[in-house]
């Protein structure tokens, strides 16, 4: 008995041998080909996507369109895994954030060439330029996500132009009734302090090298604004935890609420509020400007089909596609040709967010950008929170991500 | 010494060489990939240099290197008022240097050839060719860029197929000798099946056209030196098993040798999920990760982590600081735990206690909800301004406290939330222990006059430490990492501080993505665990009158 196990297994092992000598190549048996399509798209968002695909397959014999959907959480670890053994999708859907890393990696192809500029000119700016790295163009731009302002319309009637003007609504809502807040957002969290940072003059980095330039006496000030919201004015909440934020602006115990297009969906039976682009910042004269997130299509570079997915991707971004996706899911799109018809403009949520993504700072899509957050989210928690010296604070976060 | 122990004697060096083989082939296919892909990088870039240098006056001399497929030159321009978009016009190409024609689909295909190589650097094509692009400065924004792809530079091909060909034979071979039939049926099979293997593997990789210096490169372009070390500690695994298997097969003939072919696929699996890795994350402790390479930095993350490097040595996030934070974390609950569950456990076994069940059952359910919902519920009731233990605090006339400002605050509020969700283990186990002991040692005891007290130190105490001790023992480990509570409930505030070992480790990787560096930590906690460990065994050893309540601790 063991012996025929013995002469089976070694059996097995010449034939695998033998496999790799002619193992035929895979294909599937329909002759059209396939191009595979990555996303994490769930409800309404992915029922238009499947539409798409299906629209951009008809009148084609000789292609069809793979939609394969992966959480989102998952899908970087995928996609480092299977696209430099050629195993990943052809192109996929993900933020613009790791773009520099995967284009490092070399998971990307390049779109330079094959972008023209007339086609170019489709998409509000910022959104392109979030997608480039090393002059480079390594996608198209969906849609895209930054922070705007959310007030309650019954507390804060008037969209507050400048940050004296935010700082004396609050302070009115609170000054009426003492169980009311003015203001709120993550206070520690370096996504939630950019508008600011950028407000008054700061950057996060100094320029295409990674050198940190957050701990600027800009970026000290701006941190001195917000610790006079918290301590000197009273206007925020204790621990203002998303949970918490959302909890008090639902119940009208919260004039201004600084959150992105996701907030929306926390919204859901409430009436009396709307949505503005940030204020800008009193003692600069310039706008808070939030960073911006660019949902972007991106074509592997070892993707089999390439013209085809880059066809195919340039269709998702076209401007009939992008008025679909607006209408049927909702998505703040890209194309500003679609910020301009009626129906976008009678959308005051999505013209709001249009008018903010004009004074927006793309979030920097750098390898070393993830090292950031945290250093700085300490840094915030210590200046804004517990009181610490905003440049010493900022100092020591900049020292932790020096490279 | 029976004759078939001298022969698993014998055959045992056998089957460690053929791993050392194997593994050995293996180093050396990914030493050669690396020296082929280092020669080949600098040869192709250096030709591409070149040729940009000259310019189409150089076209003629490369047509007639017989190592160059073709060389174009291009120029690059910016297209509109975007810097990230250009235009791409060839200026220049070679002829093939074999045929002597104009080669080309490069100009009418040059798009392809222009989108592969629009960034400047080094691909390695699919057949085994060599293509780089390199820009040079031209005025006003134009740069040409030179393109230079080789013919195919011999492959080397990686003996995957021949690994598995061979590694099956082995086993099947080692079955074999077990089974008492050395080399009569099999052994010719088995040889075909290694030749079979070892030529085909080459020609397989051929045909498939395998990017063979893709395939292997666990650790992208990875250092000889980790290599060598991955290779030291894969090599070094299997022989240990061979040694303690051949040990064991030396000393006596044992009836249990199927029981090694039904392990075999859990030893696999085992292998897999955690030797591999394990071995994985060791290597990667050496390496820092830079723009998508891993580089050989040797001991330093471990030298930055002992010598707390850019911190003082007694802060937060240091790695002596984080150390007494877990320590005194796992103290401290282990202490909680055994002596609320224990004090518990006598409540509920007295006799004459009416409604045990339900209160049995009201006991357990902390344990029953997942870990981080009872977490989450925690960190809302922590809440400041909303918080019920403010709230709770605010009835009885105190101040509110801010949880998470203070480390002890903080630190407080974790211990009550892992108490809360450890307690009930604790109190099933000495329950269950409790309800072993006679009723008549008791009756004894008080008929000699002993109290309360003295019962409790000299009967029950005694009697529960087989069951107590290794569950105290599990405990500590399972507090040690207990990577739930710490995350969701402070979530390290203030400032890192009660962060403990693992949560510092998962911030180093997943949210400031130095995956060097925490490797290097993780196989710190590894060693700390592994001391407590060896401490632990002999306490659970000293503690063992019947093996099943020893059983835990190991």
């Amino acid at each position: 008995m063991i012996r025929r196990v013995a002469h089976a297994l070694a059996l097995l092992g010449a034939a695998l041998g033998g496999l790799g000598a002619c193992a035929p190549d895979a294909r599937p048996a329909d002759p059209r080909r396939e191009v595979v399509l990555w996303h994490s798209y769930r409800g309404a968002e992915r029922d238009t996507l499947e539409s798409l695909a299906a629209q951009f397959e008809r009148g084609r014999t000789d292609l069809r369109v793979r939609l394969l959907p992966v959480p989102y959480d998952a899908l970087p670890d995928k996609l480092t895994a299977a696209v430099p053994r050629g195993n990943g999708p052809d192109l996929f859907v993900f933020a613009h954030d790791r773009v520099g890393d995967w284009a490092d990696a070399e998971l990307l192809e390049p779109l330079g060439l094959r972008v023209a500029p007339r086609d170019a000119d489709r998409f509000a700016r910022a959104t392109l330029d979030a997608l480039s790295h090393g002059d480079e163009l390594w996608g198209l731009p969906l849609a895209f996500k930054c922070l705007a302002l959310y007030r309650n319309t019954g507390l804060a009637p008037e969209a507050p132009a400048t940050t004296n003007a935010l700082i004396a609504a609050a302070g009115v809502a609170r000054s009426r009734d003492a169980s009311v807040w003015g203001v709120a957002w993550e206070l520690d969290s370096l996504y939630f302090h950019a508008p600011w940072l950028h407000g008054f003059g700061g950057a996060v980095y100094a320029g295409d090298a990674d050198a940190p330039a957050f701990d600027s006496p800009a970026g000290a000030r701006s941190v001195d604004f917000v610790r006079s919201l918290v301590s000197a004015r009273a206007l925020v909440p204790p621990e203002p935890t998303s949970a918490l934020t959302t909890s008090l602006f639902r119940d009208g115990k919260l004039a201004f609420v600084v959150s992105g297009p996701w907030f929306r969906g926390e919204l859901e039976g409430v009436s009396g509020w709307a949505v503005s682009p940030l204020p800008v910042v009193s003692e600069t004269g310039r706008a808070a400007a939030p960073f911006l997130g660019v949902e972007a299509v991106l074509v592997s570079r070892r993707a089999r089909e390439k013209d085809a997915a880059f066809e195919l991707a340039r269709f998702l971004t076209d401007d009939a596609a992008a008025t679909m996706r607006f209408a049927e899911a909702g998505q703040l799109v890209a194309n500003v040709s679609v910020h301009a018809t009626s129906d976008f403009q009678a959308d005051a949520f999505a013209r709001a967010f249009a008018q903010q993504v004009e004074h927006t700072v793309p979030l920097s899509n750098r390898p070393h950008m993830r090292r950031v957050w945290t250093p700085v989210k300490d840094a915030l928690g210590a200046a804004i929170v517990r009181g610490e010296d905003a440049a010493t604070a900022l100092g020591r976060a900049a020292q932790a991500v020096r490279p | 010494m029976t004759r078939q122990a001298a022969r698993v004697g014998l055959i045992a060096p056998f089957i460690a060489v053929l791993f050392a083989a194997a593994l050995g082939a293996l180093a050396l296919q990914r030493y050669s990939a690396e020296r082929h892909r280092a020669t080949a990088t600098a040869f192709v870039t250096h030709l591409a240099q070149w040729y940009a240098e000259q310019g189409p006056a150089g076209s003629q001399a490369l047509a007639r290197d017989s190592r160059v497929r073709f060389a174009a030159i291009a120029t690059r321009t910016q297209a509109g008022a975007y810097p990230y978009l250009h235009d791409l016009r060839f200026t220049a190409h070679t002829v093939d240097a074999r045929a002597g024609e104009a080669l080309w689909p490069i100009l009418e295909d040059d798009r392809a050839v222009a989108l592969a190589v629009t960034r400047s650097g080094v691909t390695h094509l699919p057949n085994g060719a060599w293509r780089a692009a390199v820009r040079a400065p031209g005025s006003d924004g134009e740069r040409s860029v030179a393109v230079i792809e080789t013919q195919p530079l011999s492959p080397i091909a990686v003996p995957w197929w021949g690994l598995a060909a061979s590694c099956l034979a082995a086993f099947a071979l080692w079955l074999d000798v077990v089974r008492r039939w050395p080399g009569r049926g099999a052994a010719p099979l088995l040889a075909a099946a290694l030749s079979a293997g070892a030529i085909l593997t080459p020609l397989g990789m051929r045909l498939l056209a395998v990017d063979a210096t893709e395939v292997g490169t666990t650790l992208g372009s990875a250092d000889l030196r980790g290599a060598a070390l991955m290779l030291a500690a894969a090599v070094a695994a299997p022989l240990t098993l061979l040694g303690v298997l051949a040990a064991r097969r030396g000393s006596g003939p044992s009836p249990h040798r199927w029981a090694y072919a039904y392990i075999a696929p859990a030893m696999v699996g085992l292998g897999v999920l955690v030797v591999v890795p394990f071995i994985f994350g060791v290597v990667m402790s050496f390496h820092e990760r830079a723009g998508g390479d891993w580089r050989w930095v040797g001991a330093s993350h471990y030298v930055d982590i002992l010598a707390a490097t850019g911190r003082r040595l007694w802060e937060p996030m240091s790695f002596y600081f984080t150390l007494a934070v877990t320590v005194l974390w796992t103290l401290v609950n282990v202490a909680l735990h055994a002596s609320i569950g224990l004090a518990l456990a006598l409540l509920l076994a007295r006799p004459t206690l009416r409604f045990k069940a339900v209160y049995r059952v009201l006991l357990i359910v902390p344990w029953a909800v997942p870990s981080y919902i009872t977490a989450l519920v925690w960190k809302g009731m922590f809440n400041q301004q909303y918080g019920l233990v403010n709230h709770l605090l605010g009835v009885l006339g105190l101040a509110p406290v801010s949880w998470f400002a203070s480390f002890w605050a903080a630190f407080a509020a974790n211990v009550t939330t892992n108490t809360w969700l450890g307690f009930p283990f604790m109190l099933v186990v000495s329950l269950g222990a409790l309800q072993s002991i006679p009723a008549d040692l008791y009756e004894a005891a008080e008929v000699d006059g002993a109290t309360r007290w003295q019962q409790f130190r000299h009967i029950t105490l005694p009697l529960l430490r087989p069951a107590l001790v290794p569950a105290l023992l599990l405990g500590s480990v399972w507090t040690f990492n207990m990577f739930n509570v710490i995350y969701l409930v402070s979530g390290g505030q203030p400032g890192h501080a009660t962060d403990i070992l693992v949560t510092e480790a998962y911030r180093l990787a997943f949210e400031q993505d130095r995956y060097g560096y925490a490797a290097a930590w993780s196989v710190l906690i590894f060693v700390v665990l592994l001391a407590w460990g060896f401490v632990t065994r002999r306490a659970g050893e000293d503690d063992e009158p019947s093996p099943a309540a020893g059983g835990g601790a190991h």
